[in-house]
């Protein structure tokens, strides 16, 4: 399967195994194959020792049957191996083409006009140093961020994970136009908490990147170590309505709320049908409230593939995407094929995951400053959706909630459950900061789906000061 | 508009797979790779075995698994092979992992040494003390009995059964949709380790969701149900076979059609007894008492993931901290016929042992392998309990390390015969809460149900259908509050998929419920805003 020393699959290699399944199967029809050969390790740590270190392979070969170009209602078959030997891949696809062949005479096809894939080439998110990070440097750094911990008497635990993935897309259509698409992703993420031990207080901290270099392990730990320190012994406030800050990984729990809702929902699942903000007799599948006004005129929500940071190299579709242009959408996402057809250009294929949210770029600190009483929010959990339409949802705070008086910070707060909707919150906005990334991994190990999906979710957004946040309750959690 | 088949099979109510022709012939389900038997299982694992203790280890382990997953849906099949070749190590305090899909002795040797590797970075000067709870070493194949293997029926005849029920179902009156998604799946495994241990396992699961909507287009209103019978268990396609999957429908579809006519009424926020069905119990149990009681989270492992538990001080509350009311009892069993988590071996060669959980309210073990086992070793010498891990190591394949993941739990049910009408019967006011979703937070301390079905109860009968209700609760409140539980026969039995550990690892395991009356909980609006 791999070759001797070698740890990933090459491009060269890859097609060899595509070619040879292709070769087993009926020369006809439309085809879609994707192989993705990925390495990781990832190192974990608890109560201030390395408690697991794993180094994993993993391939998956995904070959992907379908009639017409609506996976909606036409039939599609799809078979998923991780063994790619002959016997293996012969059975993948006389697996896929036994019902390929007795389906065809009775399935007319959709008249569909194929858009090649564009020749232009996303931002490079490929990083040797992430792929041949070694695992005794990440264990050095770890011994040392546990044992400042064990200092402070207070628990560590963290995970750190490099990785590597290659894929290759094959894609043939009805009329036998073949085409390529190779891409090279590499992933690195670190993210800590730091307890204290009668759990009296709690903090982490988080990022990821394509690039190790900009995921500093020791930094990370040592700024959740710090913040854990400001956070012990919290108080309790009344819930209620409060100002609040809300730090990056606050702010993209909400956009990524707001965010998923502009992709078409799936009509098949349960309680589907698209669904693009709101009910409105006139909103039919491809239009709903775009070039309304949605929220703050100050915010504009893009994709620009060729960013390294938001960019990828999978994304067949290398031109960047305005969602939200100064407040008003102006862009959907799409994950069926078949409105490529249908749409203009201007409302692109597929994934809301990545994307950067800016407008502002106020410094965190002065947005503390000017603020008179408010709460200072590092992370906003486990959102559940209350309702659809009005993308109500409720969730936890977590790992840090400060309480901001006269322009200071003065405690720290039990963590409350909030109930909020993006809409509402970005349309109450006071400040906006200066975006960063956030964290934000992906299960890179296996990426499935359809042959067009995006494998990345890499998110910017700024710190934003909100009005009139909802806080319903306490909780018990710390 | 551009008019082609999808919008006529869309308009006539005929979708996918059941309008088209299906073959006749041909072993459609032969799988993609056909000789993993023959594969010498015991040799590769043993290689690796020796590969890392030649490397160091004082313990090691090796896992193979071969996992086949069968999706039926009405646009088409999807059908998944994956194999996976894991070793774990253990040097000096530390713990190494090395996996790939590849099964060979040459791959073998590779990921014994690789595992010690890993484990060897982390020495670098503290010790790490690691005791493993002691095994009775035992050796063997043991397979889940089924009677119809999912993975020999042949394709037709799925579809056939998939479309003669959904065409029954859409006779009933004011039906507009029906989702019927069987998934089924087999995990061969084998498993060796250093203390001698090798052990074979062929592991089966099969079940359903199965959903449905009701809309009156007279009224503009709408309801939906679910045929909540099938799970995922540990069972073949009898499953779906030998029980009367109709009449199972038939009733969930009285129920929902009675919703279709229930007066809506918003919920008068404030404290409501509460009866809460099989479903929700379970639900409840298994993200509250079962999440909270994994010897990992309770030690602080899933601290940067899932979270950690509101049992924060185990060496002070095993045993003694009272985590409901004196009705509730709660056991642990990985073997009972049937059951999702059945299995003869976890994943650390351990033959999984029945034990009390909760008993008479008080908090009496955690779920454990072997290191975590040791970890509370005190609690179990002072109480006269075995020493050893109580079987809950599991992770979804070989590629993956093996975790805590949750048992089969029981929720002891009265000895009366108390079945869920009777307990609504009882009640002269109050609240049913039907298939809730429950959301609890990173210790499950607090949580809030939403979504499902909310009644309002009068008197024995449900009078009207409570909107945007939920029930807001601690958690040990919630079952100090317990009141009555129902008898042996009100027992229901759901298989749910809970996720821990980074990466995300995702299992499933059993409850078995009776239904459970509440005094006295918050009820909200949750569309509420502060």
């Amino acid at each position: 399967m791999y070759k001797k020393g070698e740890r990933i699959f090459s491009e060269e290699e890859a097609r060899k195994i595509i070619e040879e399944t292709v070769s087993y199967m009926v020369p006809e029809g439309r085809l879609a194959i994707k192989l993705t050969s990925w390495l990781g390790s990832g190192q974990s740590w608890a109560r201030n020792r390395a408690s697991l270190t794993s180094n994993q392979r993993e391939i998956t070969l995904y070959v992907h049957r379908q009639f017409g170009y609506d996976s909606r209602w036409n039939p599609t078959i799809q078979a998923i191996s991780n063994q790619t030997d002959s016997e293996s891949l012969k059975g993948i696809a006389q697996y896929v083409d036994f019902y390929y062949t007795h389906w065809k005479e009775k399935i007319p096809p959709d008249i569909v006009v194929s858009k090649p894939y564009s020749d232009a080439k996303g931002a490079e998110v490929w990083a040797d140093k992430t792929f041949d990070r070694s695992v005794v440097e990440n264990a050095t750094a770890i011994e040392e961020l546990t044992r400042l911990s064990e200092a402070d008497n207070l628990m560590s635990s963290g995970y750190v994970e490099t990785s590597g993935c290659k894929a290759l897309h094959y894609s043939r259509d009805e009329w036998g136009r073949t085409e390529w698409l190779w891409g090279e992703v590499t992933q690195a993420q670190c993210s800590v908490t730091v307890r204290h031990p009668s759990g009296s207080g709690s903090s982490w901290a988080g990022k990821t990147s394509f690039d190790i270099d900009r995921v500093n392990i020791r930094e990370i730990a040592s700024l959740a170590l710090d913040r854990c320190k400001k956070s012990l012994n919290p108080v309790r406030i009344e819930p209620g309505r409060y100002q609040v800050v809300l730090e990056p990984s606050a702010t993209a729990t909400l956009a990524n709320l707001l965010m998923s809702a502009l992709n078409r929902l799936d009509p098949e699942r349960r309680g589907g049908g698209p669904v693009f903000l709101g009910k409105d007799e006139l909103v039919n599948r491809l239009r709903s409230k775009l070039d309304l006004k949605l929220i703050d005129e100050r915010i504009n929500i893009f994709h620009e593939p060729t960013d390294p940071i938001v960019g990828s190299h999978f994304t067949p579709l290398h031109k960047r995407v305005d969602y939200i242009k100064n407040g008003i959408l102006t862009g959907l996402a799409d994950s069926y094929l078949e409105h490529l057809n249908e749409v203009s250009d201007d409302h692109p294929v597929y994934s809301t995951s990545s994307f950067t949210l800016s407008g502002g770029g106020v410094p965190i600190d002065e947005m503390i400053s000017s603020s008179k009483r408010a709460l200072l929010v590092a992370r906003l959990e486990s959102p559940l959706a209350l309702d659809r339409e009005s993308l109500l949802f409720s969730g936890f705070t977590r790992d840090g909630l400060w309480l901001i008086e006269n322009g200071v910070i003065t405690k720290a707060v039990r963590n409350f459950r909030w109930t909020e909707s993006p809409l509402f919150a970005l349309n109450n906005i006071e400040q906006i900061g200066i975006e960063e990334q956030v964290f934000s991994p992906v299960n890179s190990r296996a990426p499935l789906g359809h042959i067009f999906s995006n494998s990345l979710s890499n998110v910017v957004v700024p710190p934003l000061k909100v009005n009139d946040f909802s806080f319903t309750s306490t909780i018990d959690a710390v | 508009m551009r008019y082609s088949r999808r919008h006529i099979l869309k308009n006539t109510g005929i979708v996918g797979v059941g309008a088209i022709a299906v073959p006749t012939r041909g072993a459609t389900l032969a799988r993609v790779k056909n000789y993993i038997e023959s594969v010498d299982r015991k040799a590769i694992v043993n290689r690796a075995i020796e590969a890392a203790i030649a490397s160091g280890a004082s313990y090691a382990d090796a896992r193979l698994s071969h996992n086949e997953e069968l999706r039926v849906a009405r646009r088409g099949p999807t059908r998944t092979e994956h194999m996976a070749f894991g070793v774990r190590a253990l040097y000096q305090g530390y713990w190494g992992f090395a996996a790939s899909p590849v099964w060979s002795e040459v791959e073998a040797a590779r990921l014994g040494a690789a595992a010690v590797a890993q484990a060897k970075a982390n020495v670098l000067g503290r010790a790490r003390q690691v005791e493993l709870a002691p095994l009775d070493v035992s050796n063997g194949h043991w397979e889940t009995p089924v009677k119809d293997n999912p993975f020999s029926i042949h394709n037709d005849e799925m579809v056939d059964f998939n479309q003669g029920l959904t065409s029954y179902a859409m006779s009933f009156k004011f039906m507009k949709g029906f989702w019927f998604r069987p998934k089924f799946l087999r995990n061969s495994k084998a498993f060796g380790s250093s203390l001698g241990q090798f052990t074979t396992q062929i592991l089966y699961q099969s079940g359903a969701e199965i959903d449905f909507g009701l809309e009156d287009k007279s009224t503009g209103r709408s309801a939906s149900g679910k045929v909540e019978e099938f799970s995922p268990a540990g069972l073949g396609f009898e499953y779906f076979r030998d029980r009367p999957l109709r009449e199972l429908f038939r009733i969930a579809y009285e129920e929902a059609l009675e919703d279709l006519k229930m007066p809506l009424k918003p919920i008068e926020p404030g404290r409501h007894n509460v009866l809460i069905d099989q479903s929700g119990v379970g639900t409840l149990l298994n993200q509250s008492i079962g999440a909270a009681t994994e010897v990992d989270r309770v030690f602080g492992f899933e601290a940067n993931t899932g979270g950690t538990s509101y049992i924060n001080d185990p060496h002070a509350m095993i045993g003694t901290l009272r985590i409901g009311s004196q009705l509730l009892n709660v056991s642990c069993d990985r073997s009972e016929v049937g059951s999702v988590g059945r299995v003869r071996w976890d994943d650390e060669g351990v033959q999984p042992a029945k034990y009390e959980l909760v008993k008479n309210g008080v908090l009496t073990n955690l779920q454990t392998n072997r290191e975590g086992a040791s970890w509370i070793k005190d609690y179990y010498q002072k109480s006269g309990q075995e020493f050893r891990s109580f079987g809950s190591a599991n992770a979804p394949s070989a590629l993956d390390v093996q975790l805590v993941h949750k048992a089969d739990m029981h929720l002891m049910p009265d000895k009366s015969s108390l079945t869920r009408d009777d307990l609504r019967e009882s009640m002269d006011s109050g609240i049913e809460l039907r298939f809730p979703n429950a959301s609890l937070d990173f210790q499950q301390s607090t949580g809030m149900t939403t979504g499902g079905r909310v009644y309002e109860i009068h008197k024995g009968k449900r009078i009207s259908l409570l909107l945007d209700a939920g029930m807001l609760f601690r958690t040990s409140e919630l079952w100090s509050n317990m009141t009555q539980i129902g008898g042996e026969s009100s027992v229901k039995y759901y298989g749910l998929e809970s996720s821990k550990g980074q990466q995300e690892q995702k299992t499933t395991s059993a409850v078995f419920v009776p239904p459970v009356m509440f005094k006295e909980m918050t009820f909200v609006d949750v569309k509420r805003k502060a």
